[in-house]
C-alpha cells in the first residue's frame, strides 16, 4: 500500500550539496510493522519527512495506494523524536490530542470519543488535563502517540520516538507500539538506530547502509507474533536475526556500499544496538558532505 | 533566606491547575514589599526635607507633603480627571491602532522570509527614528487635533510591537510547524494554533514597552501641541507659574505609568500561565 520508488534527497543550500538519500526503494504491505534501522546521519529523518509529504524528494516517488503522495496524506500520521517540541506547550493533554480532530472537523461528541480513546489506549486517561510540560519524557512520548492514534491514521511513521527516553520507559513504550498496532490494525514504519529494537518490533527490519544511503537488505523477522521483553529478547532466533542485521550494516559500512563512503566514525554505537540513547543531532554533518555527486549508483538496494 | 527551599517542593510536585500562583517565584515576597515600602517612605522623607534646607528653594521643588496635598485637591475636580480620560483614552487609541498594525504586518510580514528581508532595511531606517522629530510634520498635518497624537503615538509604539512580533514568528519551532502540516492543518489553521501562541510572549512583550513608550508620546504630544489631556494641564500650570501644581501633574502622569505596566504585566501572566517565564517550575 505504501510504495518507495527511487526515492533520491538532496539537500542544496548555502553552495554546498548534502546527498542525504541517493536511491531508495522498498514497499510496504496493508497492515505491516515495519523497522527502518540505519546508522545516525543515513538519512532515516530525510526519507520519513519525504514520506510523509512534508519535503519533496530529489528524485523518485513516494505513492500511498496507487496516488502519488504530494502532501500530508489525511490518513497518515507522525510520531516525531523530538516530542518536546512537536507537542504545544500552551495547550493541554486533551487539547493537544483534539487539535488535528478541529481541523477534520469532526463533530463534538465524536472529537470526545476519539481523544479519551486515545488517552485511554496509552494509559494517560487521567492526564488530559495537564499540559505537556508537567508530564516526564515517556509520558509525553505517549501524549504523542495518541495524538497519532486520534487521528486514525491507515499508516504510522514513527522516527526514533523512544532514543531519548530511558531504557525501562523503552521497553514499555515498545510493547505500547505492538499493542496498538494490533489493536488498530495500522500499518506501521518505524525508525530507529537500534538493532534490538528493531528486530524485537517489526515484523521486518529494512537495513539502510551508511551514507551515501541506499536499501542494504530487507529482512524478514520470523519470531513469534506474541514477543516479550524478556522471553522474546532472549531467544536464539532472537540473537540470530540480530547478529544478521548487525552484519549487513557492517558490511553496508567495509566498502559494502558504494564508493565514496566516508567511513566516519558514527557507526558502532548505534550498530551494536545497545540501549544507550545517543545523540542523532550529533553525527550530523558527518555524512558525504563533498560527497561524489557523479557516482549515481543506480542499481536499487539489493531486495 | 532560610525559608526560601520550602517554597519549591511544593511547586515540583505539579498538583495545582494553577502553578502560576505568586507565592514560588519569590523566596520572600513579604520582605520584598516591606523594603519597597520603607525604600518609598524614604524617598518620601528626603523630598520632603530638602526643599525646607537652602540647598533647594521651595519654589523649585515643593515638599512632598504640598505636592500631594494639591494632587489630593485637584483629584477631587471633574477638570482634572476629564484631562486623565483625555490622556488615557488618545494614549489607549494610538496603542490599539498600533497593536493592529502591527500584529497585522508583522504576521504576515514575518511569515515570509523573502518579503521580510526585503522590508528589513526599511525598518532599520524607519525605526530609530524619534517621533518627537514628527512633532511639526504632525502640527502641519492636523493642528492641535488629536490625530496629531495619535500620530506620533502609533509611530512610536508600532515599532515597538512590530519587531517583536517580528522576532515571535522567526521563533516558530521546524517540529512544531512540520507536526502541524502532518496533522493536517493549514495555512490559517496554523496561523492561529501555532504562529499566533508562538508570538504571543514575544507580542506582549512589545505591547508592554509600546504601552509605555505610547503613554510619554502622549503625554509629549499634549505638553508641546496643546492637545487636552494631562500633559496640557501641566504646561498650563507651568505658564500660571504654580510649581506644586506641577509637580502633582507628575505624580498623576507618574501612577498612570505604574497603572498601565502593572495591568500589561497582569494580562502577560494570565495570558501565558503555559510559558516558562511565568509556570516557573523546574520543569524535568
Ligand atoms: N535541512 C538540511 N539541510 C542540509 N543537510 C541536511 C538537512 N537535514 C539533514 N541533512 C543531512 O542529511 C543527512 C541525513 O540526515 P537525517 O535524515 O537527519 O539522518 P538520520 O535521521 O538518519 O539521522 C545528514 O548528513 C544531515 O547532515
Ligand atoms: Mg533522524
Amino acid at each position: 500500500m505504501l510504495d518507495v520508488d527511487g526515492l533520491r534527497k538532496t539537500y542544496s543550500g548555502r553552495g554546498r550539496e548534502v546527498e542525504a538519500v541517493r536511491d531508495l526503494t522498498f514497499r510496504l504491505g496493508e497492515g505491516e510493522l515495519a523497522c527502518l534501522v540505519g546508522p545516525s546521519g543515513c538519512g532515516k529523518t530525510t526519507l520519513l519527512k519525504c514520506v510523509s509529504g512534508l519535503m519533496r524528494p530529489t528524485a523518485g516517488t513516494v505513492a500511498l495506494d496507487g496516488r502519488p503522495v504530494t502532501g500530508p496524506p489525511p490518513d497518515m500520521a507522525v510520531v516525531f523524536q523530538e516530542y518536546g517540541r512537536s507537542l504545544f506547550p500552551w495547550l493541554t493533554v486533551r487539547g493537544n490530542v483534539e487539535l488535528p480532530l478541529k481541523e477534520k472537523r469532526l463533530p463534538k461528541a465524536r472529537r470526545r470519543e476519539l481523544v479519551d480513546g486515545a488517552l485511554e489506549a496509552v494509559g494517560l486517561a487521567h492526564a488530559g488535563a495537564r499540559h505537556p510540560w508537567e508530564l516526564s519524557g515517556g509520558m509525553q512520548q505517549r501524549v504523542a502517540i495518541a495524538r497519532a492514534i486520534a487521528y486514525e491514521p491507515r499508516v504510522l511513521l514513527m522516527d526514533e520516538p523512544f532514543a531519548a527516553v530511558d531504557a525501562q520507559t523503552r521497553a514499555d513504550l515498545e510493547d505500547l507500539i505492538r499493542g496498538l498496532w494490533k489493536r488498530f490494525s495500522m500499518t506501521v514504519l518505524f525508525v530507529t538506530h537500534d538493532i534490538d529494537e528493531a528486530v524485537y518490533l517489526g515484523q521486518r527490519v529494512i537495513v539502510l547502509s551508511a551514507s551515501p544511503t541506499v536499501v542494504q537488505d530487507d529482512v524478514r523477522v520470523d519470531l513469534p507474533d506474541e514477543r516479550d521483553q524478556l522471553t522474546t529478547r532472549s531467544a536464539p532466533r532472537f540473537a540470530e536475526l540480530r547478529a544478521q542485521v548487525y552484519r549487513e550494516i557492517q558490511t553496508a559500512k567495509n566498502g559494502g556500499g558504494p564508493s565514496g563512503a566516508d567511513g566516519a566514525g558514527t557507526g558502532g554505537a548505534e550498530a551494536d544496538g545497545a540501549a544507550d540513547p545517543d545523540d542523532p543531532e550529533a553525527d550530523k554533518g558527518t555524512g558525504g558532505a563533498d560527497g561524489p555527486e557523479r557516482t549515481p549508483t543506480t542499481t536499487g538496494g539489493p531486495r | 533566606m532560610t525559608a526560601a527551599p520550602a517554597a519549591r517542593p511544593a511547586a515540583g510536585t505539579g498538583a495545582g491547575p494553577g502553578p502560576a500562583a505568586a507565592a514560588p517565584r519569590r523566596p520572600l515576597p513579604g520582605r520584598d514589599a516591606l523594603l519597597g515600602v520603607a525604600g518609598g517612605a524614604a524617598f518620601l522623607l528626603v523630598w520632603e526635607a530638602v526643599p525646607r534646607t537652602p540647598a533647594v528653594s521651595a519654589d523649585h521643588l515643593p515638599p512632598a507633603s504640598e505636592v500631594l496635598a494639591t494632587l489630593a485637591a485637584r483629584s477631587a475636580t471633574g477638570a482634572f480627571w476629564s484631562a486623565v480620560g483625555a490622556t488615557v483614552s488618545a494614549w489607549a487609541l494610538g496603542l490599539a491602532i498600533a497593536f493592529a498594525a502591527a500584529v497585522a504586518l508583522g504576521l504576515a510580514i514575518g511569515s515570509v522570509p523573502a518579503l521580510r528581508a526585503a522590508t528589513a532595511s526599511t525598518v532599520e531606517f524607519l525605526r530609530p527614528i524619534p517621533s518627537v522629530a514628527l512633532i511639526p510634520l504632525a502640527i502641519l498635518m492636523y493642528g492641535s487635533d488629536l490625530r496629531s497624537t495619535l500620530l506620533l503615538v502609533v509611530y512610536a509604539s508600532f515599532w515597538q510591537i512590530y519587531i517583536q512580533v517580528l522576532y515571535g514568528v522567526a521563533d516558530l519551532d521546524p517540529v512544531a510547524e512540520q507536526t502541524a502540516r502532518a496533522y493536517g492543518l493549514g495555512r490559517w489553521a496554523r496561523l492561529r494554533h501555532l504562529v499566533w501562541p508562538t508570538a504571543l510572549p514575544y507580542l506582549l512583550t512589545g505591547v508592554r514597552l509600546g504601552a509605555a513608550v505610547a503613554l510619554i508620546l502622549t503625554i509629549t504630544a499634549q505638553l508641546t501641541i496643546g492637545t487636552p489631556g494631562l500633559g496640557q494641564e501641566i504646561s498650563v500650570a507651568q505658564s500660571s507659574g504654580a510649581a506644586p501644581l506641577v509637580y502633582a501633574l507628575i505624580v498623576a502622569t507618574g501612577l498612570l505609568g505604574v497603572a498601565v505596566n502593572t495591568g500589561v504585566r497582569a494580562v502577560e501572566r494570565r495570558l501565558l500561565r503555559w510559558h516558562s517565564s511565568v509556570r516557573g517550575e523546574a520543569a524535568v
